[in-house]
């Protein structure tokens, strides 16, 4: 093996990509707009529920019951209605996500200190955010019950009253402030990372295929590891800008807190895109044109990302995937970034992530040498 | 004559299909040579196992009286070759493509300089050094590719069908090319579906179906032609190969332009050609028989 054939490629590489305003775009520009986007959007908080409100009594009960949903912030009345078909048709064109109905004698009942239901309907085809809207409407149905108590105690009673109430205290660790982003953002760099390592570098052999100068190549006296770290390194490189630039963007822009070593988070970036360097490669060896690449990077890609824990718990996947993930290096790089960012891991913390990853990494590459040879002779 | 590339029984199957069927073939040495075929012929996988990017199933292969199989990456500094489809970097310029093979092939200090400098006129693309590679002419295209398949000064150069889709006049240049290194002493391999560049060469070689038909000098081979050619002008060419066809009394019958070909047996006397064409209702007073056109000798061989 000789280093100047390998940075004849590596130059190469580079100027080919300098070249090309596509790869330029893809490189730079790519990556930025997704994590600003995503940065946005990837976010489990949900505000401003548009809600319908049927009030049927219209007392002063129901009233302070649907300005205290309005003053949670998380309900917004968008629609007043007067009858009881209309909810439907709202629920069904999907105008709200949430309506409210209020019984006739709602504040009668209250008054006379008898229990009184409320008639909510809440659209469920996103299950995750049904469960969030149903919880938000039991907190402000909880502190309107409690109120009521407290009130209807002080007229009984005339002297103050004390009731007692259990108070839990949690301690919130990591992300004190419950902020989904935070979360979030992390693993967002870990996906991006992936979509522009692998996308790059299983053009990487193809394009040479394709454009026919592989041929050429392959008279010329490079051998085939040489030519493999050549194509690899300069992707490996445009993976630490990439990650530097959404670091910085998730750090300054959206405030994710980075509380561990930048040179661990950098380290182990590393050693994660040996995995992708690698596959990238091997889909390069393997395809024939570059929309084969393209197709067979995004099949890769998609379990990949899904596979990762990055918004679906591997704990609750059956038993079977849950093995299957262990061949993910997504699995345990997301785990290393949230740990970097929130907890301020240190490496021997996450040592049981790194080797997997490491191990996972080496055998990537070593596999796709060892193809290469194979395909070329 | 020394021999430069020695093939001897060569076979190369691709699944179902022979590509080479036990070809065997010497290369002189410091000549041109064509190889020429119809397409599918397998000159492409011939000239692929000499360039040693291709392994073959059986038979043998030797440079200059050595065997491929035994170390090989020695002798890739000896080959210089030249897809069909020349690969250039189009994003590069004209000198960053023969950099980047002098690199590849470790030519450096003086002798890079003074090659590098020789190649470029040699070429006649000294001006267009800083032109990216994807803004070229095919011509000058395939002059780069020359050149960069040259950069490391190879004694046998392998050239696949290198004036496929090129003007007749770029087409002369890189012919010019050719002699002039040939003349420095490189022997020269060409492949070519057409039948004009055999006979540019010093020497020939006609495949068909992965085996060899024929080969030799060009201007031998049209004197010695095993059949005799004879030419009938007529102005209605196709009607009356059709109709010549038909009688089936010929090994072939082609057409040339305005004129038809009649190809038949030595023994097959001119007088007995004209009986044919009379009874065909065919003029026959302007039939003349001619020293065959290599068109003719590839026509009648790969379809024979």
């Amino acid at each position: 093996m000789k280093l100047r054939r390998i940075v004849t490629i590596l130059v190469k590489e580079f100027q080919e990509l300098i070249r090309d305003n596509k790869m330029r775009a893809t490189v730079l520009v790519a990556p930025l707009i997704q994590i600003l986007i995503f940065g946005y959007a990837a976010t489990y908080d949900i505000r401003e529920i548009p809600t319908a409100v049927l009030d049927r009594g219209n007392s002063t009960l129901s009233r302070r019951l649907v300005n205290q949903l309005e003053a949670s912030g998380y309900f917004k009345i968008q629609y007043r209605l007067q009858s009881p078909a209309q909810i439907d048709t709202l629920m069904a064109n999907g105008s709200v996500w949430c309506a409210v109905d209020i019984p006739a004698d709602f504040g009668e009942q209250i008054a006379d200190g008898k229990q009184t239901a409320l008639g909510v309907s809440i659209d469920a085809v996103n299950s995750n955010s049904a469960t969030i809207t149903a919880g938000y409407l039991s907190g402000v149905i909880a502190r309107l019950n409690d109120e009521l108590i407290r009130e209807r105690a002080a007229v009984l009673t005339a002297a103050p009253v004390r009731v007692g109430t259990v108070d839990n205290r949690v301690r919130i660790l990591y992300n004190p402030d419950l902020e989904s982003r935070n979360f979030n953002v992390p693993a967002i760099i870990v996906q991006i990372l992936v979509v522009v390592t692998l996308l790059l570098t299983s053009m990487a052999i193809v394009k040479e295929k394709e454009f026919g100068t592989m041929e050429q190549l392959a008279v010329t006296p490079i051998r085939s590891s040489e030519l493999i770290i050549g194509k690899a390194l300069p992707y490996a490189f445009i993976g630490m800008v990439d990650i530097t630039l959404i670091c910085a963007v998730a750090v300054f822009y959206f405030g994710v807190p980075l509380l561990g070593s930048l040179t661990l988070l950098f380290a182990t970036s590393l050693a994660f895109m040996m995995s992708t360097l690698a596959v990238g490669l091997l889909i390069s060896i393997v395809s024939k044109t570059q929309q084969q690449a393209m197709m067979t990077s995004f099949f890769f890609m998609m379990p990949a990302i899904l596979l990762s824990g990055f918004a679906f718990p591997i704990e609750n996947m059956p038993e079977p995937i849950q093995y299957l993930t262990y061949l993910n290096p997504l699995r345990y790089f997301v785990v290393i970034i949230r740990a970097i960012f929130l907890k301020g891991a240190t490496t021997a913390q996450l040592v049981d992530q790194i080797v997997p990853l490491v191990a996972l990494g080496l055998g990537a590459l070593a596999l796709s040498a060892i193809w290469f040879r194979k395909r070329t002779r | 004559m020394t021999t430069a590339i020695c093939v001897t029984g060569l076979c190369k199957r691709f699944r179902e299909n022979s590509a080479l069927d036990s070809l065997s073939f010497d290369f002189p040495a410091r000549m041109i040579s064509a190889l020429v075929g119809p397409d599918g012929a397998g000159k492409t996988t011939l000239l692929r196992i000499m360039a040693g990017i291709l392994d073959y199933d059986s038979g043998q292969i030797q440079m200059f009286g050595e065997d491929y199989r035994k170390g090989f990456e020695a002798k890739k500094a000896a080959i210089g070759y030249m897809p069909q489809r020349f690969g250039l970097y189009e994003d590069l310029t004209v000198q960053e493509n023969i950099d980047f093979f002098a690199d590849l092939f470790g030519v450096r200090g003086n002798e890079r300089r003074e090659r590098v400098k020789r190649l470029l006129e040699f070429s006649r693309l000294d001006p267009f050094t800083k032109r990216l590679a994807g803004q070229l002419s095919g011509g000058m295209k395939q002059k780069l590719g020359l050149a960069c398949a040259l950069i490391h000064n190879p004694q046998v150069l392998l050239l696949d069908e290198p004036t496929n889709g090129v003007d007749p006049v770029s087409r002369r240049e890189f012919w010019k090319l050719l002699y002039d290194l040939n003349r420095a002493g490189t022997t020269v391999v060409i492949s070519s579906p057409y039948m004009d560049e055999a006979e540019r060469a010093g020497h020939f070689a006609l495949m068909s179906k992965g085996r060899l038909i024929a080969h030799g000098i060009p201007a031998d081979e049209r004197r010695n032609f095993q059949f005799a050619v004879y030419t009938l002008p007529t102005d209605r060419a196709r009607a009356v190969k059709e109709q010549l066809c038909r009688r089936n009394e010929f090994r072939s019958v082609n057409l040339f332009g305005n004129s038809v070909h009649i190809v038949t047996d030595k023994s097959f006397q001119q007088e007995n050609v004209k009986t044919v064409l009379e009874s065909e209702r065919l003029e026959s007073a302007s039939l003349q028989q001619i020293v065959p056109t290599f068109e003719d000798i590839y026509i009648a061989l790969s379809t024979g």
